[in-house]
């Protein structure tokens, strides 16, 4: 019989806001608590708890469910159910976020796990899990004792497999796909702190920089991407673009994916073409048409040898994984999206304008008359804990 | 996020299916066993000849004939052509992984596949009548579903004599091929070719109980149609029941109920009974004539789309529980039924050596792309669930295995399967033949073949009015018409057929998008505007051919004639048409629209959203506020409350913005963009200088 890993929570999704460095005297249950709430707690009438659970059992690690709650208990309010578990490592003052597979009846076993029997029914459960084909890579012994590294490498395209990083436990109950981050350390500069590693395409300058995740097949990135780059710079910013293909819908989003960053790389403003071509031509656009299309523009462009070279050495395939890779080390799974101060913010029109006024001003929309219009109530309070560091990447 | 405990579940069941399915792959498709099958031609001996036709004991894509006639051996191999309107990559993709298409899978996994592009428009007379001729709709000139009876200018379905030129059977049948067709879109009445010719009459989902006459070449397998009409076209409560989860006496109720295609169980019946109709005239008439070209339309590979994929899986949000659960796997067990005859067709062409190719004239959206705001069965929106790409698959000996990365065009497969039997192409094809899918295909030779070869019809009775209105009717239902193109127009004279204005229309659409000829396109329109001034349709052509010849302000004018005249979804079409001019570059075109909508629309609160975004992008804050604050008290969607949150925002009115996304999340509160806004005002520090 095949061993099941069951997947308990994704606990890394969307949580915002930089945490002030570890709250003198406050307890885990509180700074995990805060932790998350700076999420949750925007939804008016609730409130998050951490509570310390058996539902996970890893040496050396405790577990936390972490619950989204009504203010009164009598009070009740419809939406999405907002669980998730966590683990703390109390050693390193480190969170882990991610997703955890949890099989109790293999814990329960005692079985060390074996690599010859189990890695193949790991790796079909987790085909299963992703809808597509995966290889799984496991390292020897890592920096933690209990747990494994390893990597998943999901299949994207002919020889492209994005890798998510992740561990084992060693008597091979526990799966987490995921990593571990500073408790001390907010998302927001976690986040903007990975963005920095790597910069996106860069189709212009400014003061700050947004981040989008698009797909090139994807309907709303068709419009939300040149209307988010106006946005953005009519703010003094920049947009950079970074790909999130999503294979598993898109039949062609990938092989786009990668010609555009061949292009990128090779010119930026072919790259401005690509993609405006790409979008203008998305209904009737296949993986070959988009590779013609792709190679055309190169040619026009006096740049074909680089671009040749871009994807013949794979430089372009790399640069779309470490995107993919990026997107879900930070919590990106839909298209579009973009990254605002370390910020998810969503793709649907006005959230991220809305966004971008308040983080970084009206300069350019102001009202018809020049004239302030007057606030029916006093302005939000000049700082809030738990605000964005507000720091722009370079 | 989803809870720990779902997901397990859900990953157990994943794992706990894989051995089912795992043990269905061993099944050997295409299942033979005897069977008494009824013959096309031989009406007195097949059972249920009197009195009503009893239902068939099993199905004929249940069971095939044990023995067939043997194919002699020498001459070019034959061809096996299978046309499934609207069939998608998404859907058969989908079912042969899920292991209820395994002989589409054995198709494509032999086989050579590609995506095929369609054109504009996207009509299905137009495009398989392409596929059939291998030249444009302004050559073949079937442009429509309807033509203009010359004498009377009343409008009845389209037929084959619209067609200006002849058809690959035609050329099929004066180079010495035998052949066979069945079901063809504008193929009535019947042609006289070397062998058989079943006319798209015959199919009961759109002229049912429309007789039958001309509907056969030769004249005598007019009675053995009709037997199969009667017994394979017909399908009863029974079987249904094992479609849709409907209880018994409401399907019987429905079937009875004497209502059409509006009825989806009533339309499910149509549907797979015209389905079923056309396999088996074509199947049975196949072996006994062994065909050197076979040609094969079926038509409920889209219809079926139209009438249920909203409620397939991928669930739809938009989707009542109730129709999910009714509906839900119909499409899943039609296209199984569709799977076992390619198996029948497979087994035919691996035992006579036939290349077997099957083919759609457009996709159809089956995934997230399904648009929930536009009807799949409204005559102004059926259009937008069809996909440009198609689906081209070709499977025999001479066919070289592989998935094509090359994509061909609805010109290519006419010069191919030319190619394939071994003759010329007529020199106005612009299509190439598919090399890259078979071993050896050597191009046809280019000579005046059109010009050269007589199309022969066989007599049919005139439609009535009665029966004419009928059809429009149906085509009504399935999304195809809008009720003004279903009224008559004034007499063309002549013998000819006149065209409708839908056709003028379809002919403009064509040019202006497909063919790049701008002229012929505005004459086009006018022309069908001539034929019906009030026909909102060639309105809004003309308004995009104006705007893309940078004419704005006819543009404009032509814009919103064509929405008070009936252009479907106002707020959704000015939305577009801003956007549009943002993307030429030319907000202030986009921000007239704006203005002029919220002085036509003042209380449609999807269109003063619309133009209200229209202002604020164009960084009048304070405008967008004065067009949008009027609907605060009244709003009813989140979309709008967000909207104006925004505009608050952007005139620094932090806690109005609050209170309205407060209010918009009481309405929808899975919106994590606003649970998000909500939080960055809370606490967001002032913006910065």
């Amino acid at each position: 019989m095949r061993s099941r890993f069951f997947l308990a929570s994704a606990a890394f999704l969307a949580v915002l806001l930089t945490v002030p460095a570890s709250a003198s005297g406050a307890t885990v249950r509180e700074r995990l608590g805060t932790y998350f709430a700076t999420w949750y707690s925007s939804v008016p009438g609730t409130h998050v708890v951490a509570t310390e659970t058996r539902e996970v059992t890893v040496p050396g690690f405790s577990a936390w469910r972490i619950v989204r709650r009504p203010d009164s208990e009598s009070a009740t309010r419809e939406g999405p159910e907002e669980s998730s578990l966590a683990l703390y490592d109390a050693a390193r003052d480190e969170v882990f976020l991610g997703e955890i597979l949890h099989d109790p009846d293999r814990l329960k076993a005692g079985k060390p796990f074996d690599r010859a029997a189990d890695l193949p029914n790991l790796t079909v459960s987790l085909e299963q899990l992703f809808g597509l084909p995966v290889r799984v890579e496991l390292a020897g012994a890592g920096a933690r004792a209990a747990l494994l590294p390893m990597a998943v490498l999901i299949r994207q395209d002919k020889d492209a497999y994005a890798k998510r990083q992740g561990f084992l436990s060693a008597d091979g109950a526990s799966l987490l796909l995921g990593e571990f981050c500073p408790l001390s350390q907010g998302l927001a500069a976690w986040r903007e702190k990975l963005l920095a590693e790597r910069p996106g395409i860069r189709v212009e300058t400014g003061r700050f920089i947004a981040t989008e995740f698009l797909d090139f097949q994807c309907e709303r990135c068709k419009r939300r991407t040149p209307e988010g780059r106006l946005a953005v710079r009519e703010h003094g910013g920049a947009l950079e673009t970074r790909f999130l293909p999503l294979v598993k819908q898109h039949e062609w989003s990938y092989a786009a994916s990668e010609c555009a960053a061949a292009l990128a790389a090779a010119s930026v403003p072919l790259y401005g073409r690509f993609e405006e071509a790409v979008f203008a031509r998305q209904e009737g656009m296949s993986a070959a048409a988009a590779r013609e299309l792709a190679a055309d523009i190169a040619d026009a462009g006096g740049a074909r040898a680089a671009y040749d070279a871009e994807i013949s050495s794979g430089r372009a395939r790399d640069r779309v994984l470490a995107d993919i890779d990026l997107a879900v080390r930070i919590g990106a799974h839909g298209t579009p999206l973009f990254v605002l101060d370390g910020r998810l913010v969503p793709g649907q029109r006005g959230f991220l304008e809305n966004a971008l006024i308040l983080s970084h001003g009206n300069s350019s929309h102001g009202n018809s008359h020049g004239k302030p219009v007057p606030s029916s109530t006093p302005a939000a309070p000049a700082s809030a804990p738990g605000a964005p560091s507000g720091k722009n990447r370079p | 996020m989803t809870s720990g405990r779902d997901r397990g579940a859900a990953l157990a069941l994943l794992l706990a299916l894989a051995i089912p399915v795992a043990c269905g792959r061993g099944e050997r498709s295409g299942t033979i066993s005897p069977e008494k099958t009824s013959s096309v031609g031989a009406p007195s001996s097949a059972p249920g000849s009197a009195g009503t036709p009893a239902p068939p004991a099993e199905s004929v894509e249940s069971v095939d004939v044990a023995v067939r006639p043997k194919r002699p051996a020498g001459g070019s191999p034959p061809v096996i052509w299978i046309g499934l309107d609207g069939l998608d990559w998404e859907i058969v993709d989908r079912l042969a992984a899920a292991g209820k298409m395994p002989n589409w899978k054995r198709l494509v996994g032999e086989g050579w596949s590609t995506r095929i592009a369609s054109f504009m428009p996207v009509l299905s007379p137009i495009i398989w009548t392409t596929i059939a001729t291998g030249v444009s709709p302004e050559t073949h000139r079937i442009l429509d579903f309807q033509e203009v009876d010359p004498k009377t200018g009343q409008k009845v379905p389209i037929t084959g004599r619209s067609r200006r030129v002849p058809a690959i059977w035609n050329l099929a049948s004066a180079a010495g091929k035998k052949v066979g067709v069945v079901g063809w879109w504008a193929s009535h009445p019947a042609e006289e070719v070397n062998g058989f010719f079943i006319s798209d009459h015959a199919s009961p989902i759109l002229y049912e109980k429309l007789p039958l006459s001309g509907v056969a070449y030769p004249s005598a397998l007019e009675a053995g149609v009709g037997q199969i009409v009667a017994r394979d076209g017909r399908v009863g409560a029974e079987e249904l029941a094992r479609f849709v989860d409907v209880p018994r006496p409401e399907i019987e109720k429905a079937l009875a109920s004497g209502q059409g295609m509006e009825n989806p169980v009533v339309a499910l019946a149509r549907i797979l009974g015209a389905t079923r109709v056309a396999h088996r005239s074509a199947r049975d008439l196949y072996d006994r004539n062994l065909p050197d070209l076979t040609m094969l339309y079926i038509e409920g590979t889209d219809e079926v789309g139209h009438v249920f994929a909203s409620d397939t899986p991928p669930r739809l949000a938009c989707t009542p529980d109730e129709e999910v659960a009714r509906y839900g796997h119909a499409v899943d067990d039609y296209y199984a039924v569709v799977d076992r005859m390619l198996g029948q067709w497979l087994r035919r062409a691996e035992e006579d050596h036939a290349t077997l190719i099957v083919q759609s004239d457009h996709g159809f959206k089956w995934g997230e792309d399904r648009p929930c705001e536009r009807s799949s069965m409204n005559w102004s929106t059926a259009a937008y669930w069809h996909r440009l790409d198609g689906v081209f698959a070709a499977w025999g000996e001479r066919v070289r295995p592989g998935r094509g990365s090359v994509k061909p065009t609805m010109f290519d497969p006419a010069p191919t399967v030319l190619a394939l039997l071994g003759l010329p192409a007529d020199r106005t094809m612009p299509g190439r033949p598919i090399s890259a899918a078979f071993r050896n295909l050597v191009a046809p030779a280019r000579t005046d073949q059109f010009a050269h070869v007589t199309v022969r019809r066989v007599a049919a009775e005139e439609m009535s009015a009665a029966q004419a209105s009928e059809y429009a009717k149906k085509l009504l239902a399935l999304g195809y018409l809008s009720g003004s193109e279903a009224r008559p127009l004034a007499p063309t004279g002549g013998a000819e057929p006149g065209m409708t204005e839908g056709a003028w229309n379809n002919l403009g659409l064509y040019e202006r998008e497909t063919s790049g000829n701008l002229r012929g396109a505005r004459e086009a329109f006018e022309k069908a505007l001539s034929l019906r001034p009030d026909y909102h349709s060639p309105m809004f052509n003309m308004a995009v051919l104006d705007r893309m010849q940078a004419r704005d302000g006819e543009a404009a004018d032509w814009l919103f004639r064509s929405l008070r005249a009936g252009h479907a979804d106002p707020p959704g079409t000015i939305r577009q048409w801003i956007t549009e001019y943002d993307r030429l570059k030319k907000p202030a075109a986009g921000l007239a629209i704006a203005d002029r909508a919220l002085k036509e629309y003042p209380a449609s609160e999807d269109i003063v959203r619309e133009a209200a975004f229209a202002r604020f992008r164009a960084h009048d804050c304070a405008g967008a506020l004065a067009a949008a604050g009027p609907l605060e008290s009244t709003a009813k969607s989140p979309q709008t409350l967000n909207a104006l949150a925004l505009f608050d925002t952007c005139v620094g009115r932090r806690d109005d913005a609050a209170r309205l996304f407060q209010r918009s999340l009481a309405l929808d509160p899975n919106q994590p963009g606003v649970v998000q806004s909500l939080r960055i005002i809370q606490g967001a520090a002032p913006p910065k200088p």
